[in-house]
């Protein structure tokens, strides 16, 4: 019984395959992007067979929104409202920097076509003609697009104009993509349903091309299921990511706290604060009661999606982020970033500006005598020399500078480890921190500081956790149904029924899972709704609506009317427990170095992060060295090696 | 200073990261489209000494009038836990829907902070529904006036005050609604304060707050310091104030000294009789926008900026308007006239400032018996060295959200017929305009309109040699009217705003036509 993750990234391409009795075999090469999967069939035919299960996560979909290079789309829309796309929602980007415009959509504005017909809040308008449907598909199909988006407006409630136009597209056009914006995200607001939908017909062609080949190289190579990872942190089969492309929009980052949520499980925690620590930005997330915070919505690249999503704060702080002074001498790290290519000074690949990577190898926290992931090996000189500039504008000392730049990192880090925390009215403080990704784990004690936390928890093969993660990934289904009706007038049987129905949907692309209905509920005139679970009939709905708008927004009128908005479902089979644990080889000697911490320079020691036997107790500060990343257990703190791999960090 | 470069960063995330809460908690949980959709509201953080400390990211307008607002409420010697209620323009308000709350925090008793949030109501009252009345001539038709009164007193609810509120707007459960969400959320910044005075103790925080807001200064004064020495003049004009048609002028003369920014208004005409009047607040508030806008995105938005500012206005004029001049209009268009102003005057001291954008915010006010609706709408952005002006958004002192179109017609009797990008419409330029916006309304019953809009007569400027951006209209039925005018509509009359392009930039790389 092996289960294997790949996650595929601009990088690397990382496996982890989990054995039978839990055992872990880690894989790294290098990403073929101009074909993913030479990469990821290269990575797992190194894996034993016979292979039960692969998950992939995939920045397919991510980088097609980045680099706005998904299949050209005809865009249908209501006549009159062709524009909506470049309208948006009337906001500039930024409140200051006036000539910063937003990103392009992803359809050309020659390609939409107004569409004679209009829905109403109570229904039809402008009745769609016969006629009108046959002028549309000969201006469609004179384009041959390979994908036709339809958005109309209020579709989420009358959807008959959107169907009646899809059916006669499919029926006349049978090679392109076809999607509607009911049929993808059934919700009020036609600017981020729109966009949605575009976003999903743009993804489709390349997603579904990609997915169905996976299934056959997987079915070649005897590998029995295999599935994609969602931005819900569910996986889904081939057949259904290749009509949900959008919701692949997150697929990796989704892996990651999957794998962060497989390995607090391990070690006993429940709620905990996540970070994915990466060569541009990093990624926060939150564990609640042992489960991913998800939201309905989000935006990808400046794209709104109206899919469901695990909640991932970025951050632009990562080990390739260059560090600058600003006019008013403040320090500053990111938005820029060296990249892979040149790289951090250190690399000695030709990059001269100040990255953090510099910073953690000047205060000792790298070591230039071991080589990172894949073999980069880093060079003091060039490192030094770029901070020295740096240090130079800021008036301050290298490892003066250098410590700066780390706690400018963490400051960004925690903000945004805030945004899914604080703002939510979580106190931090409460939760425990999981920090992943190459340089993530350095930075665990720092921001465990920075935010009052007072466990750290280091997860085994921290830099690949994401591919980790896929191996231990749920199979996830969603669905939505739109209500908007007042909760009071509605029967128990009415609410039964709904769920009942939208139950049904996801048991039949999932059979035997769980199923768990939740609500959109507000009160009758707010714009934004609480999404929690369904206890019950209506009446226990609604007070569970009150108790949790109280909590969160600090009001609520136990007598105000409270209004459903939406259904959704949500399908679960979880995957077989893994119950890993890493060999116990054999236990290098510690060595003796020096590390910058807070201005004062501490003797550490340096030992291999992998091999420690469980129950072993490293006292801070300690850096550990590992293959795919490098853990700092700093002065005060104490780490104990869990029988999973993980080290359990605490303040002294 | 006892902050170094580092702690600077984290402290300036901290203090925004709490006026943002405040923001998004009554967003989230508001009633009216204007503030859950549109996002007419700011929130801020102020010291107990009254200088501001954050301010998220919301509407500029409000970012140089919060200070006066917070001022007034001082001078009346709040306790911890009170939380006051106001919007009177000449006791720090802008006009009268932008209702402020400001809750003083106290930290063992004392007084140690106010957090504040100001959101505009579209409707407290007045002559027509919405309260933004074309042709008001006094404030008292504009609506009901709060000077700084308790809501709360001392932590104890005082249902008195809001029951008076409530009886003078045309919407008083959506008013209600969107006041408890007001106040749950300065509530909660409150909250947020005392935590951090936990963590970090009074002194650590007194002493982060004032380094915060030195640094600020320091970067004010920087970009300040790099202008043309000299002084530096621009006027432009406003077209009517509801009840005449005749031209306003404005008038800027800005100089940099010491790294101080001086903006003097002398030359600007009288308050006008209509309601396109300023309180001295707005005039601060577009004085400081211009100078924000020239720090870039990064930096905080906080008194420091204040510190690098000095304005004067002769008192009695249209941008330091007194008591009881009608002003409702002079919060969201002549704002934008002055910022137009201001930023011209700097360009010619060398400011990167692009070209002016729209300089109006097209203010479309209906309403009938029970409903009100209140839209401000985009248009294009000035073209700059830099790039070509964004089309369709809001340009100046506003940033707020559009109202969907399916929002719209769930809430209120109305029908979008049309909603689009007006082609065209931004200046050329060798960097164009950014274009404008088509907005068309039926109204389904019988409804009040009430239109604050400017740029119907010309343009916004290019600049550097850029040509104007189309000036905006304003239809009925297909005939065009006025600028700022009253208006009854029986149902199924249309009636559309076409809102103007931004300004061009450099001369057109094709040749220009000359004349």
């Amino acid at each position: 019984m092996t289960r294997v993750g790949v996650d595929v990234g601009g990088t690397f391409t990382d496996l982890v395959a989990v054995g039978e009795g839990g055992s872990l075999t880690v894989r790294k090469v290098s990403s073929t992007p101009r074909d993913p999967s030479v990469g990821l069939w290269e990575a797992v035919d190194q894996v034993d067979r016979p292979i039960d299960a692969l998950v992939h996560g995939t920045t397919l979909a991510t980088n097609a929104l980045l680099e706005r290079r998904g299949a050209p789309v005809v865009l249908l829309a209501t006549e009159g409202f062709e524009d909506l796309l470049w309208l948006r929602r009337q906001e500039r980007v930024d409140l200051y920097d006036l000539l910063r415009d937003h990103p392009p959509p992803l359809v050309s504005r020659g390609d939409v076509i107004g569409v004679a017909e209009r829905m109403g809040p109570t229904g039809v308008l402008v009745p769609l003609t016969a006629d009108e449907i046959a002028r549309v598909l000969q201006v469609v199909a004179a384009r041959r697009p390979p994908a036709v988006a339809i958005a109309l407006l209020f579709s989420f409630r009358f959807p008959e104009h959107e169907r009646v136009l899809a059916e006669a597209l499919r029926a006349s056009l049978p090679e392109a993509h076809v999607v509607t914006s009911s049929e993808v995200a059934p919700v009020f607001r036609e600017y981020e349903r729109t966009s949605t939908t575009v976003a999903e017909a743009s993804l489709r062609p390349r997603v579904s091309a990609y997915v169905e080949r996976l299934a056959t190289d997987a079915a070649a190579r005897g590998i029995r299921s295999v599935r994609v990872m969602a931005s819900s942190g569910g996986s889904l089969t081939p057949a259904i990511a290749a009509s949900r492309a959008a919701s692949l929009a997150l697929s990796g980052p989704a892996g990651g706290v999957v794998g962060a949520q497989a390995v607090a499980r391990q070690v006993g925690l429940t709620d905990v604060l996540t970070v994915d620590m990466g060569g541009t930005s990093a990624d926060a997330s939150l564990l609640l009661g042992g489960e991913a915070l998800h939201e309905p919505w989000g935006r990808v690249a400046g794209v709104p999606l109206l899919l469901p999503s695990i909640v991932i704060e970025t951050v632009s702080a990562g080990g390739g982020s260059i560090a600058w002074v600003d006019a008013g001498g403040a320090l500053k790290v990111g938005p820029r970033s060296a990249g892979a290519e040149p790289g951090p000074a250190c690399y000695g690949r030709g990059g001269t500006e100040p990255t953090v990577t510099d910073a953690l190898l000047a205060l000792g926290w790298l070591d230039a005598a071991q080589p990172l992931a894949a073999d980069v090996t880093l060079d003091v000189a060039p490192a030094h020399a770029a901070l020295e500039q740096l240090a130079h504008a800021a008036g301050l000392t290298v490892p003066a500078v250098a410590w700066g730049m780390l706690e400018v990192a963490a400051a960004a880090m925690a903000r945004a480890l805030k945004q899914v925390s604080v703002r939510r009215g979580i106190d931090p403080r409460a939760l425990g921190l999981l920090p992943f990704g190459g340089a993530g784990p350095l930075f665990g004690c720092l921001l465990a500081e920075e935010l009052g936390i007072g466990t750290v928890v280091i997860p085994p093969h921290p830099g690949v956790l994401s591919a980790l993660g896929l191996a231990a990934a749920p199979e996830r289904v969603d669905a939505v149904a739109s209500v908007h009706r007042p909760l009071e007038g509605l029967s128990a049987e009415q609410l039964d029924r709904w769920r009942d129905d939208l139950a049904r949907t996801v048991r039949s692309e999932l059979p035997d899972a769980e199923v768990q209905a939740f609500a959109d509920c507000r009160f009758s005139g707010q714009g934004y709704e609480v999404m929690l679970p369904v206890p019950g009939g209506p009446v226990a709905l609604r007070d569970a609506f009150i108790t949790a708008h109280r909590q969160r927004y600090g009001h609520g009128h136990a007598e105000a009317q409270v209004e459903l908005v939406a259904l959704r479902t949500v399908a679960v089979r979880p995957a077989p427990a893994l119950s890993f644990h890493v060999g116990s080889g054999g236990s290098a000697q510690p060595r003796a170095g020096l590390i910058g911490w807070r201005g004062a320079t501490e003797r550490a020691e340096r030992r291999p992060l992998e091999g420690m036997k469980p129950g072993t107790v490293v006292r801070g500060p300690t850096v550990l060295d590992g293959a795919d990343a490098t853990a700092l257990v700093a002065p005060g703190w104490e780490a104990r090696v869990h029988r999973c791999g993980a080290l359990i960090v605490n303040r002294v | 200073m006892t902050l170094d470069p580092i702690g600077l960063e984290v402290m300036a995330h901290t203090f925004a990261g709490l006026a943002e809460e405040m923001g998004a908690m009554m967003i989230a949980s508001a009633l009216s489209p204007n503030i859950r959709e549109r996002r007419d509201l700011s929130a801020a953080l102020f010291l107990a000494d009254g200088t501001m400390l954050a301010q998220a990211a919301h509407i500029p307008v409000h970012l140089g009038a919060m200070p006066e607002a917070v001022n007034a409420v001082r001078a009346l010697n709040p306790e911890p836990g009170d939380v006051f209620a106001i919007n009177d323009p000449f006791t720090g308000g802008t006009h009268l829907p932008d209702l402020t709350l400001i809750g003083a925090v106290g930290v063992h008793d004392e007084l140690a902070a106010y957090t504040v949030v100001r959101a505009h109501h579209s409707d407290v009252g007045g002559m027509v529904p919405g309260s933004m009345p074309a042709g008001a001539r006094e404030i008292y038709q504009e609506g009901l006036i709060v000077p700084p009164v308790r809501l709360v007193a001392a932590g104890r609810r005082n249902d008195d005050v809001e029951r008076l509120i409530l009886a003078n707007v045309r919407t008083p459960a959506i008013r209600r609604g969107d006041l408890a969400a007001q106040l749950a959320a300065v509530e909660r910044g409150g909250v947020r304060w005392q935590e951090l005075v936990i963590r970090y103790g009074r002194e650590a925080l007194a002493e982060a707050a004032r380094d915060l807001l030195d640094y600020t200064e320091r970067l004010a004064r920087d970009a300040i310091s790099r202008l043309a020495p000299g002084v530096h003049r621009a006027e432009d004009w406003m077209e009517g104030d509801g009840v005449t048609d005749d031209e306003l002028r404005i008038a800027v003369a800005v100089r940099a000294e010491d790294g101080v920014l001086h903006a003097d208004f002398e030359g600007t005409a009288a308050a006008a009789a209509g309601n396109v009047n300023c309180p001295i607040a707005v005039t601060h508030s577009a004085v400081l926008f211009a100078l924000r806008a020239m720090l870039g995105a990064e930096a905080p938005t906080n008194g420091g900026l204040r510190r690098a500012i000095a304005v004067s206005a002769p008192r009695g004029s249209l941008v330091n308007a007194v008591w009881p001049s009608a002003v409702a209009a002079g919060n969201v268009e002549t704002s934008q006239r002055i910022t137009d102003t201001v930023f011209q005057a700097l360009a010619r001291a060398g400011a990167m400032l692009g070209a002016p954008g729209q300089g109006t915010m097209n203010n479309v006010t209906l309403g009938g018996p029970g409903w009100t609706y209140y839209e401000t709408i985009a248009g294009g952005q000035g073209a700059g060295a830099g790039g070509p002006g964004p089309s369709a958004v809001h340009v100046g002192m506003s940033n707020t959200q559009n109202t969907p179109v399916e929002v719209l017609e769930l809430e209120f009797p109305l029908r979008v017929r049309r909603y689009a990008l007006r082609q065209g419409s931004g200046g050329a330029g060798r960097h164009r305009g950014g274009d404008g916006v088509i907005r068309e309304l039926e109204v389904l019953t019988p409804a009040e309109a009430n239109l604050l809009t400017e740029r119907r007569r010309r343009g916004p400027p290019g600049l550097s040699g850029g040509s104007p951006g189309a000036s905006g209209r304003n239809l009925v039925d297909g005939r065009p009217v006025g600028s700022k005018l009253a208006l009854r509509l029986a149902p199924g009359q249309v009636l559309t705003i076409e809102t103007p392009g931004g300004g061009g930039w450099g001369a057109a790389e094709h040749h220009a036509s000359v004349g």
